[in-house]
């Protein structure tokens, strides 16, 4: 019996029937439907639920337990936050977190930004996509390793300084200053920054842009009254992605800054190493958490924002 | 001779092998509407972009009242453009559009805001002023990218087939309300369309463009009457061409014999020798029809094979003997009351005035 | 002053600054990897100028000793397993938000393609305290499991692209003469994904490959190549790590370097 046959029947219930009277998949009605939409949609929410949803409910619930004689206990507590509030060096460790994690989003927007400009509008297209090969390929790679390779290029026997020594140029400390963890920030995420950025101004109006050199702005006037406001989505999301990865990273502040001016993220792991307090480290995660989500939301309403805000200016 | 307005001289535009304007020269005056037409891929758009200076001539040059601008940047010349798309910005208001080229003229606040509202005036928009451009309709837009582009005060206003997006009925609206505006302010507009009739009712100048060339310059009756090209003459209005020899030449007339007849045509100024090809062209709506034989010099005999109506007019397509097609443009009225049906004959007949003769 | 192709001195200048502009970033990219490379050959204990000779040796440590070689191992076997399961539950995921459109598709979809934007160091904690209650805690399973999390919403990305790139008439032309609904994701849908199915196994392979954080949480003695690493780190210098961190950029660039060939090769461009 070949397919032919069925045309003509196109049972109820089958989608090719549902298919002759509304033509499209709709969502409503149809308990088939639902059945099958269930059946693919399920796997993967089942997944995430399982293990990312509640694994971090259960790190929410671990801020408020116990830890008695290294054995730790469900509790109701609110002992742990206390204790992290009352810390001076948690301030500190949030405050240096923040700072590092601000300022390394600006620097990596700012350096970006003329390197996306010019491959969004000065290249050709197969420069451009040559290019945004050479970006994605090492951003998969380890950055683990990447990281290790900037140690030894900074290192104070390293690469650059016996470079500026064999020059007669006195050595410059490079490692273990805030300067070596803002390297290794841009090594994790300058190539995303650039890709964001890329993405935003790719889809800008070209017309828009010969429209404001028609009225009179010359290219960095436009460039700034009009590329900008126009690619504000990709700019904003480039500096929020570049935000959230500094604020969460261990390797840059750990291994090229030293360790010794700690972040966040070293907090939670001497928490976990040396006192497996995992009450507190779990609270500082939290704290975390909440930090980068209050950044996420103003991000994106910064970025999706109201065009063209009516008022009277 | 005083300076135009926008004059191009020998202006070639070559993008890699693709040569998009081959050698075009001509002047538009002040105060004159220019509109350019032509197929799609004419250079019509181009040449206008080259006088913006969006777009840099690869030889040639481009004069404003005499000077030569083709170093300018665009943002040097004051030659606003209004776009098909009316690329406002949309994440400024509708006044901050508006006031934008004062601002970058560096025009202080005060002045800039009395000049917005005076413009915004004009075109009808007035109460939109804070609005954001997303909020608009079509028509709005096109207005709003009007205001822009005249708040400036400019003498030469370019426009790139600025009705394009709008509806039918708003579109012939438009038309006549840019035409008074271009009267009013006394300003020269180079107006580019692909929309004919369009363009002959709001011009005073028309140039026809095909691949990269002016193929005529002229007002719209010399062009719709004088094509001066077979491209012309199949491009504008609905002709009938029909090549053939000269076959006698009077003091003021001349014969030219044809596959579907001989036609008697007005010698005019030009010279006719015995033998020369020439080609006839028969405006569609300066025939009359019949259905008996009737008494004209010129004269076709063609079997109704197709029509199309056009509001009140219908346009009838008559096979002739030879097979080519002939098209004629009547009143419906007129039509109904030859009472013809597809596949019966009628007689096409015209007055030898009426018969045109293509230049070489 | 006019040049050549009708561009002035003055613009030429300044797009010869812009261009070595982004010489210069990408130079900054990959000038770590290119150190790594170069001085795993190196035959001086610590990389510095000059050069001092050619040297295989710290390659060959590598070979001989078990521990890299039992962690190669497991970060191999938990990356291919993780690359077929996330592709695997991306390309479901993908084709529910293809096919269908409900009111809850959003706040779905949300769920699911979060975790990457959680820093890693926070779910390791997390999936620590959960998978050690529920006996994964210190295993490659736990690691196996923890990395589809993260990976899956890559895999979904790439599927997604590829199947928004398909005419959905396709599929229905398909109902319309019989097939069954499964039928004819097994022989419209499939074949046309193939391509971005074999993608985000490439890459999905290749961000588990690379996982340290999440990792060092959850593997305990049986650790992953980056975590070993890590530990490695935390020691002293020597190029035994840049040679392990070679290979280990070798894999991860080959796999996505031949992903992103995949995709860009077999592109519909409809522009």
């Amino acid at each position: 019996m070949s397919d032919l046959d069925t045309i003509q029947r196109a049972p109820a219930g089958s989608p090719g029937s549902e298919l002759a009277q509304t033509g499209a998949p709709a969502g409503r009605g149809n308990p088939a439907r639902w059945r099958a939409a269930i059946i693919w949609s399920m796997a993967l929410f089942i997944w995430q639920c399982l293990f990312f949803l509640i694994p971090l409910g259960l790190l929410v619930a671990m801020t408020f337990w116990s830890v008695r004689n290294f054995r730790l206990s469900p509790d109701l507590t609110l002992r742990n936050w206390n204790h992290l509030f009352g810390e001076s060096y948690f301030y500190v460790a949030y405050a240096r977190t923040l700072t590092y994690s601000a300022l390394a989003s600006a620097i990596a927007s700012a350096l970006a930004f003329p390197c996306s400009y010019v491959l969004a509008y000065k290249v050709h297209t197969s420069t451009r996509r040559l290019v945004i090969f050479l970006l994605i390929t090492p951003f998969f790679t380890s950055y683990l390793v990447r990281a290790y390779s900037w140690q030894i290029i900074l290192a104070d026997q390293g690469l650059i300084n016996s470079l500026l020594s064999s020059l007669g140029i006195w050595r410059v400390p490079l490692l273990n200053t805030p300067v070596a963890t803002i390297i290794g920030y841009l090594t994790l995420f300058f190539p995303l920054v650039i890709l964001l950025q890329l993405v935003g101004l790719s889809g800008v109006d070209k017309d828009l842009i010969d429209a404001a050199h028609n009225l009179g702005a010359a290219p960095l006037r436009t460039t700034i009254e009009v590329v900008v406001p126009s690619a504000k989505v990709g700019l904003v999301l480039g500096a929020t992605f570049a935000f959230i990865f500094a604020f969460g990273d261990f390797v840059s502040p750990a291994q090229l800054g030293g360790g010794k001016a700690p972040t966040l993220s070293i907090l939670i792991i001497d928490t976990v190493k040396s006192a497996s307090n995992w009450p507190m480290a779990s609270a500082i995660a939290l704290v975390m958490i909440v930090t980068l989500m209050v950044v996420m939301f103003s991000a994106l309403s910064v970025a999706y924002g109201s065009r063209g805000r009516a008022g009277n200016g | 001779m005083t300076d135009a307005a926008i004059e191009l001289s020998e202006v070639v535009k070559a993008f890699g092998n693709r040569i998009a304007v081959g050698g075009i020269s001509l002047r538009i005056e002040e105060g004159d509407f220019a509109a350019f037409i032509g197929p799609s891929g004419c250079g019509k758009t181009t040449t206008l972009r080259l006088i913006a200076g969006l777009e840099r001539p690869s030889e040639g040059d481009i004069l404003c009242r005499g000077r030569r601008i083709n170093d300018d940047k665009p943002w040097q010349r004051n030659l606003p453009l209004v776009w098909q798309n009316f690329a406002l910005f949309p994440f400024l208001t509708v006044q901050q559009n508006v006031e934008f080229g004062l601002r970058m003229k560096g025009v202080d606040k005060a002045t800039r805001l009395k000049s917005v509202r005076r413009w915004l005036e004009r075109v009808g928009i007035a109460e939109f002023a804070g609005r954001s451009i997303t909020e608009l309709s079509g028509g709005q837009k096109q207005r709003v990218a009007l205001a822009r582009s005249l708040v400036t005060e400019p003498s030469i206003l370019l426009l790139d087939e600025p009705l394009g997006s709008l509806d039918a009925h708003l579109r012939i609206l438009m038309q006549s309300e840019l035409k008074a505006l271009q009267r009013e302010l006394g300003i020269t507009f180079i107006y580019v369309t692909h929309n004919q009739s369009e363009a002959f009712a709001m011009a005073n100048k028309v140039v026809i463009m095909k691949d990269g060339k002016v193929e005529q310059i002229g007002s719209p009756q010399e062009v719709y009457r004088s094509p001066q090209s077979r491209f012309v003459a199949e491009f504008v209005g609905t002709n009938n061409l029909l090549s053939g020899k000269v076959v006698d030449v009077a003091r003021d007339r001349v014969k030219i014999s044809t596959g579907v007849g001989d036609f008697v045509a007005p010698i005019g100024l030009r010279k006719c020798v015995l033998g020369d090809p020439t080609t006839i062209v028969v405006s569609a709506d300066v025939v009359s029809l019949s259905a008996d034989e009737a008494a004209s010099e010129n004269c076709v005999v063609g079997k109704i094979m197709g029509e199309e109506f056009i509001g009140s007019v219908i346009t009838l397509f008559l096979e002739l003997s030879d097979g080519s097609v002939f098209r004629v443009q009547k009143q419906q009225h007129e039509v109904a009351r030859l009472q013809a049906q597809f596949g019966s004959k009628l007689n096409v007949h015209w007055g030898p005035e009426s018969t045109y003769l293509l230049p070489h | 002053m006019v040049l050549a192709g009708g561009l002035e001195m003055g613009e030429r200048l300044t797009t010869l600054i812009q261009r070595v502009y982004v010489l210069f970033c990408l130079a900054f990219i990959f000038c770590p990897i290119v150190t790594l490379i170069v001085f795993s050959f190196n035959v001086d204990r610590f990389p510095s100028l000059p050069w001092k000779g050619f040297s295989l040796a710290w390659y060959q440590a590598l070979f001989e000793d078990p521990t890299i070689i039992d962690a190669f191992q497991n970060t191999l076997t938990v990356g291919i397993c993780v690359a077929l399961v996330s592709t695997f539950l991306g390309f479901t995921a993908a084709y529910f938000d293809f096919r269908w459109d409900f009111a809850w598709k959003r706040a779905y979809l949300a769920i699911v393609i979060l975790p990457p934007t959680i820093p890693f160091l926070i779910l390791g904690l997390a999936l620590l305290l959960f998978l050690s209650r529920i006996g994964l805690g210190s295993s490659l399973t736990g690691v196996f499991v923890s990395h589809v999390v993260i990976c899956t919403p890559f895999a979904l990305a790439i599927i997604r692209m590829r199947l928004a790139e398909m005419d959905k008439g396709l599929e229905e032309a398909a109902w319309n003469l019989g097939a069954s609904e499964w039928r004819s994701v097994l022989v419209v849908i499939l074949p046309f994904v193939l391509p971005a199915l074999v993608a985000a196994a490439l890459i999905t392979m290749a961000v588990s490959f690379d996982e340290f954080m999440i990792a060092w949480f959850v593997s305990g003695l049986d650790q992953t190549l980056p975590v070993k690493i890590l530990l490695l780190l935390q020691g002293q210098v020597s190029p035994r790590i840049n040679a392990i961190g070679t290979i280990v950029f070798a894999v991860s660039f080959t796999l996505v370097a031949i992903a992103q060939i995949i995709l860009l090769l077999t592109r519909r461009d409809n522009a």
